[in-house]
């Protein structure tokens, strides 16, 4: 027993293997090996999750789906790609399925909004320095709140490809591989979601008392 | 700086990518430039989420499984035994997170819960407790 103690710190002590390696054990019927992937990649999971939506719950709820997803669709993996986008494309689809889900409903997006909180941060973006405005963002909940109910504002695609494009700075024929659209078709839309949120943003700017979503 | 530098420039400052020295020129254009600094106000609604290097995330269940205040009150009792605990609790830790991130990879919500609240923890199974005579205070 107490070796087989031993083999395991061991193991907890190895150097990192690497995903396909995970993938074949895994494939090979040593299933544990999926939670070191699972371990691995949570905070760039849940991380992606976070650029859509901000209730934490939904967030893991999703992680976990992707994760599931992915453990009963990894005999579809081919390691001709990185496990890393393979997965990301995973967490993206579920992410976008869910915005699909809630299109309706963009108010569930922030579920604990806080609209006096949010409309200070709006004064504070409107006259506070640039300097203080970046320090201060960091620091404050209602940033990312507001944040997140003005990308709520858009139609799903147009977050969608905002989100690939310029946050997860995704190239255009990744995205356009994920999301089965043509080149064309995310240059067009990354151009008219970006116009569209300054519409929306400079709108929330130029209320006197910002008119909040 | 130019306008086109500095609108260029607005993602790396919010990441806190910019040298001292471009971030001073950046705040200066801002300062003499009515439209940049209007650009830079509609981007900084938008940016906590889509600008932001590291989105925030709380803790999740994982550290929930330290077993450690378990094994501070047994070391009180066992003295001679204080390497050997701290060794199965390091133990107990590594396969217990382990396994929380498995179950949370595989299987529903529920499962996950009840295995983090319920009164049979399933790194019972799998840590030598009986050797160090903490079982009990280890895998209740």
């Amino acid at each position: 027993m107490e070796q087989a103690s031993a083999a395991r710190i061991d193991r907890a002590y190895a150097p990192a293997r690497a995903d396909e390696e995970l993938v074949a054990e895994t494939l090979s019927g040593r299933t544990a090996a999926f939670a070191e992937l699972a371990l691995r990649y949570r905070d760039r999971v849940e991380g992606l999750c976070h650029r859509f939506f901000a209730d934490r719950e939904l967030i893991r709820d999703l992680a976990q789906e992707s994760f599931i997803k992915a453990f009963a669709g990894l005999s579809g993996y081919r390691s001709e790609r990185p496990f890393s986008a393979w997965l990301r494309a995973i967490v993206i689809n579920a992410c976008y399925d869910e915005l699909r889900r809630r299109r309706r409903h963009p108010e569930d997006v922030v579920p604990d909004f806080d609209p006096d909180a949010a409309a200070d941060w709006a004064e504070i973006v409107r006259h506070a320095s640039p300097e203080e405005i970046v320090e201060a963002a960091e620091e404050r909940r209602e940033a990312r709140a507001l944040a997140h109910r003005l990308l709520a504002m858009l139609r799903p695609e147009d977050r969608l490809v905002l989100i690939l494009r310029d946050a997860e700075e995704m190239s255009v024929n990744e995205i356009a591989e994920i999301t089965g659209w043509s080149e064309a078709k995310v240059k067009i839309r990354a151009f008219r979601a970006r116009q569209m949120l300054r519409k929306r943003a400079e709108s929330i700017l130029a209320a006197r008392k910002p008119h909040l979503p | 700086m130019n306008c086109f530098e500095a609108r260029n420039a607005f993602r790396s400052l919010w990441r806190e990518e910019l040298a001292p020295d471009a971030r001073r020129a950046l705040f200066d254009h801002l300062k003499g430039c009515a439209p940049c600094d209007r650009a830079f106000r509609t981007f900084a609604l938008s940016a906590p989420v889509l600008h932001s290097e590291h989105p925030p995330r709380e803790q999740t269940a994982i550290p929930a499984l330290r077993p450690t205040p378990r094994v501070s009150q047994h070391r009180g009792q066992n003295d001679s035994l204080p390497v050997r605990a701290a060794l199965a609790a390091t133990v107990m830790f590594t396969l217990a997170a382990g396994l929380a991130a498995y179950l949370s990879a595989v299987a529903p919500r529920e499962s996950l819960d009840q295995a983090l609240t319920g009164p049979e923890p399933a790194a019972v199974e799998v840590v030598d407790t009986q050797s160090l005579d903490l079982s009990n205070d280890l895998v209740r």
